[in-house]
């Protein structure tokens, strides 16, 4: 059972992980030149004893550290990620909440966009390999991972705001226009689906497609060369050659021997990409003045707002320990030494 | 490769130096990369020295007193090659000004990521044994991390500015050198000649440093040279979130962050400075890409 | 007998970072049907080159043909086109090779490759029928009924226990020596008529080696099938071999029936390869190798290429390249030393 064992190890150590990221959150909230207070409430109200005494009592911040430790652990466990000085005071979690699934729309339409982008150019590149085709792609997919999201989201808003005037700039939804359905599953394009409010639906998700769009061309780079690189890698193989000895056309030795093999190599570049998409979205969502989580990272970070901060911080690894996770477990499927060895 | 008789290193670090020359020219792709960053790296030099010296080199100020600004938002011109912004600073100037620090850092800090990397890789692949478990052990974890995010939070909790966001960054660099390090020196180390130097009773960090540094690969110079790239790229996303040098101080991507009220009525003030952050980027990827081809490394 | 292959006056030069180097020159050779015969020489002599080239699989790139011809029953193979080429490989002309595990799809199970070769075979068969390759995962795969009991009869042919377990199986679950036996069933899937093979032993262990070489030569007396061995080991070909013809440098330099060489050997190369052999009966005397090393390919020469090593060198050695000729029936040598 070689199997379960490696998904127990795998998943052991995506839980391991999350915890080392909890202790450095905790261990830099503590780091924060001034009272810890501080780090919890903001400067200003930090000023207000009673205020600062009741949250002190609340979280345990004068009591030794490891304390403090266990309580803190505990508390982001239950969802009790302290308040936000640049939203007001609310719960962090409630506000995670609210842009998480905004992120989670965006980025999830960016990686299939990014990878479906990637593929195609990928597998075009290795088939029409040195010719002007491999050429130009090469061209493309260098742009796309040397140039910084925010360079790349300021061209397409110039473009489209100025030139092409199609699609919305700004926003999540038209709020003048629709307005949103009741939440049920927290993601408002599908909460707006599933209830029947396609106005919504067409609204929103047309606001997707700008931040989304450009999360991808900034991602779709790393993708293609793998590809690429992996492909041509797998046409130098012996089997490879078996194959063509066999009589069996060019078209089916690159599609049938070929890319199913260099296809494994692309499920551990995933998370990388989802990586970047995570880290991308803080500077999208800015730009695009889309209300997600990178959006709220974005402003925490302008407002010494450390709950949120951290907050995100942890809530974006843990989005990236979970993809790892899911690419290990798919590999652990496609390969079949694994599998079954 | 077998090497039964290592030649003194000062000549191989002369040889080597050479050969990486020959090595950034040899095909189109890398030259290219190359003119590139030479042209950078010439300006951020003179720039530096300019500074030093309190001299002011650019057409304008880069920080201009409040008798010193031309116009506001004058497009691209002879006078201002890329415009003046909203205070009539001259973006040229400013840019020129930023080329030191938004540059350079990617030196700095692939430069003590490759160091404290190599060391570390180094050290463990001869050593093995627990030494090598926890430095895997803990590599892992930080490739597990979104370093990026977790960098962006030091660099905020340590204030902003190049300093700290440098330090912030060289924290979280140096894995994957280590990585590669350890690599290298695993196969290197059970050479005939790595054994013959232990037996006769050399303390490792003598093997370690004259033997097993001096050959680590190519992989190494292609990862690193396509990894300032990405510092570059890094550290300008940093500086747009407000954590680099202090304004009026200039960084290319806190600037494209401080023009975007401008977009639509002078796009050229937020999309100068990214041009050049992607043409810098891009001058490290076909000179890295280069390299990796004449290698035929992965 | 009917020729099967004809090789005549064929040259093939590889392009390498140090210049063009002649892998072939001038390779004349004539394979009989149903004949078995074995390239002997050692690395870098051509013989996998000649492989590569019969089967059409030279690196597009790298490898150039510079002239002569190989004759597949009559057409000349080095003049197709790719496509017309690729007509003739499966099913008349196999080939299998020295490294079973990397030579065989890791992702697809061994039936399914071998399905594979057989629904190719009934295409030719039938132009008409497109059948669809099975490339179906999981553990509910099933390959259509009349192509598993072909490929589960292939693979007892070839002598694989439990065939409709293997069948399911990948190739890193079986052994060395029963990759090497697939590898064989899939290639004779399609009934080719020339098979070759290119040291299909020599990453296998000495007991494993023996019972593939013995599977040859059952196939070559029961199918009928014409085998081109590629060896660097004479005593393989001795074994299994009708005809033994020994490579130098990328030319033929003896050419001959199997006992007439082993009892007779003319070329100074094969007599020197010969007590290289150590057999049981040479106790107490030494090996004696070959001096020298083969010569720098890139180099153009007009002489003969053994000449720096030969124990038997003559002045005229230096100054004409020897050609082949028949010294007595069916037995073709290289060497100045049988006349100009």
């Amino acid at each position: 059972m070689n199997l379960l064992r490696f998904l127990l190890r795998r998943g052991g150590f995506a839980v391991f992980v999350l915890f080392v990221v909890l202790t450095i959150t905790f261990v830099l909230s503590h780091l924060i030149p001034g009272n810890v207070i501080y780090a919890w409430l903001g400067r200003e109200a930090a000023q207000y004893p009673a205020v600062a005494a009741a949250y002190s009592a609340k979280y345990h911040l004068n009591d030794p550290i490891y304390v403090q430790y266990f309580y803190y652990i505990a508390g982001m466990l239950q969802g009790n990620l302290g308040v936000s000085p640049s939203r007001g005071f609310i719960p962090v979690s409630s506000v995670i909440a609210q842009t998480l699934p905004l992120t989670l729309q965006i980025v999830l339409l960016a990686f299939v966009i990014c990878v479906a982008i990637g593929l195609l150019l990928g597998i075009l590149a290795a088939r029409y390999q040195n010719s002007p085709v491999d050429s130009a792609i090469r061209v493309f997919y260098l742009a796309s991972y040397s140039s910084p999201p925010y360079f790349v989201g300021v061209i397409i808003l110039v473009v489209t705001s100025l030139y092409l005037r199609i699609l919305p700039t700004g926003g999540a939804y038209d709020p003048l226009l629709v307005s949103p359905s009741p939440s049920i599953t927290g993601f408002p394009i599908l909460d707006s689906l599933i209830q029947g409010n396609f106005a919504f639906f067409e609204n929103a998700s047309v606001h997707l497609i700008l931040p989304a769009l450009t999360l991808a061309l900034v991602s779709f780079g790393v993708i293609t060369r793998v590809a690429r690189s992996s492909l041509l890698d797998v046409m130098k193989t012996n089997y490879i050659r078996t194959a063509r000895s066999k009589g069996l056309e060019e078209g089916s030795v690159f599609y049938g021997h070929a890319l199913p093999n260099a296809a494994i190599s692309l499920i551990t570049i995933s998370s990388l990409v989802m990586t970047f998409l995570l880290t991308g979205s803080v500077f999208v969502e800015y730009l695009f003045s889309y209300p997600g989580l990178g959006h709220y990272a974005f402003t925490a970070l302008q407002g010494s707002d450390y709950p949120g901060i951290m907050a995100t911080v942890f809530v974006f690894a843990a989005i990236i320990i979970i993809t790892n996770l899911v690419a290990d477990v798919l590999y652990a499927f496609a390969d079949p030494e694994i599998r079954l060895g | 490769m077998d090497n039964p008789t290592p030649s003194p290193n000062h000549l191989r670090v002369g040889r080597r130096v050479r050969a990486t020359i020959r090595l950034m020219t040899s095909n189109k792709q890398s030259l290219v990369g190359l003119v590139i960053v030479v042209g950078f790296l010439i300006t951020a030099f003179v720039m530096e020295v300019a500074a030093l010296l309190n001299l002011q080199i650019t057409p304008y100020p880069a920080n201009p007193l409040p008798n010193q600004v031309s116009a506001v938002l004058l497009p691209p011109s002879l006078t201002h090659p890329f415009g003046t912004d909203n205070i009539g600073r001259d973006v040229f100037s400013r840019i020129l000004v930023a080329t030191p620090y938004d540059f350079m850092i990617g030196f700095v800090v692939v430069g003590s990521a490759v160091l404290v990397g190599s060391l570390l890789g180094g050290f463990a692949g001869l050593r093995g044994g627990l030494l090598d478990e926890i430095l895997m052990r803990v590599t892992d974890v930080f490739f597990a991390l979104p370093v990026l995010l977790i960098a962006m939070v030091i660099g905020a909790i340590l204030g902003g500015g190049i300093g700290n966001m440098s330090v912030a960054l060289m924290i979280t660099w140096w894995p994957p050198y280590a990585r590669l390090a350890r690599g290298e020196s695993l196969k290197v180390a059970h050479q005939n000649y790595i054994e013959a130097s232990r037996l006769s009773g050399q303390r490792p960090r003598h093997i370690l440093f004259r033997h097993i540094l001096p050959n680590i690969s190519g992989t190494m110079l292609v990862y690193a040279t396509l990894d300032i790239g990405t510092v570059i790229l890094v550290y300008s996303g940093l500086t747009y979130l407000g954590l680099g040098n202090k304004p009026p101080a200039p960084d290319w991507g806190q600037m494209v962050a401080a023009y975007n009220s401008w977009l639509l009525s002078d796009p050229w003030l937020a999309l100068i400075p990214g041009l050049i952050i992607s043409i810098g980027v891009i001058g490290f990827s076909l000179l890295g890409d280069g390299i990796k081809e004449t290698l035929g490394v992965r | 007998m009917a020729t099967v292959l004809q090789v005549t006056d064929f040259s093939v030069d590889y392009r390498t970072s140090r210049g063009e180097v002649r892998a072939l020159d001038s390779i004349n050779l004539k394979v009989e049907e149903k004949e078995f015969i074995a390239l002997v020489g050692e690395s870098g002599c051509g013989k996998t080159t000649l492989g590569l080239a019969t089967i059409g699989l030279l690196p597009p790139k790298v490898a150039k043909i510079r002239g002569g011809m190989i004759s597949y029953k009559g057409t000349d193979l080095t003049k197709l086109s790719p496509n017309e080429a690729r007509k003739y490989r499966g099913s008349e002309i196999a080939m299998i090779f020295q490294e079973p595990l990397t030579s065989l799809n890791p992702l697809k199970r061994i039936g399914e490759q071998i399905g594979e070769a057989i629904v190719l075979r009934r295409r030719k068969e039938e132009p008409g029928v497109p059948e669809k390759i099975p490339r179906i995962p999981g553990r509910a795969w099933k390959l259509p009924p009349h192509i598993r009991e072909q490929a589960e009869r292939m693979l007892t042919l070839v002598r694989i226990p439990d065939p409709d377990h293997i069948i399911n199986r990948y190739p890193f679950e079986l052994s060395g020596g029963m990759r090497q036996r697939a590898m064989i069933a899939m290639a004779l899937s399609q009934q080719p008529e020339l098979l070759i093979a290119d040291e299909p032993t020599t990453a296998l262990d000495v007991t494993t080696q023996a019972q593939v070489l013995k599977l040859m030569k059952e196939i070559k007396d029961k199918l009928g099938t014409t085998i081109m061995l590629v060896t660097h080991d004479l005593a393989v070909a001795s074994q299994v071999a009708d005809r033994v013809v020994v490579m130098y440098a990328g030319q033929i330099v003896e050419d001959a029936e199997v006992h007439t060489l082993f009892s007779n050997p003319r070329h100074p190369y094969t007599r020197g390869l010969l007590s290289c052999i150590p057999t049981g009966n040479r106790e107490g005397k030494q090996l004696t190798p070959i001096k020298g090393t083969i010569p720098d390919l890139t180099l153009r020469r007009d002489w003969c290429r053994f000449n720096p090593r030969c124990p038997a060198a003559m002045d005229i050695c230096a100054r004409k390249e020897p050609k082949l000729k028949e010294v007595e029936k069916d037995h073709r040598v290289a060497c100045f030393l049988y006349g100009e």
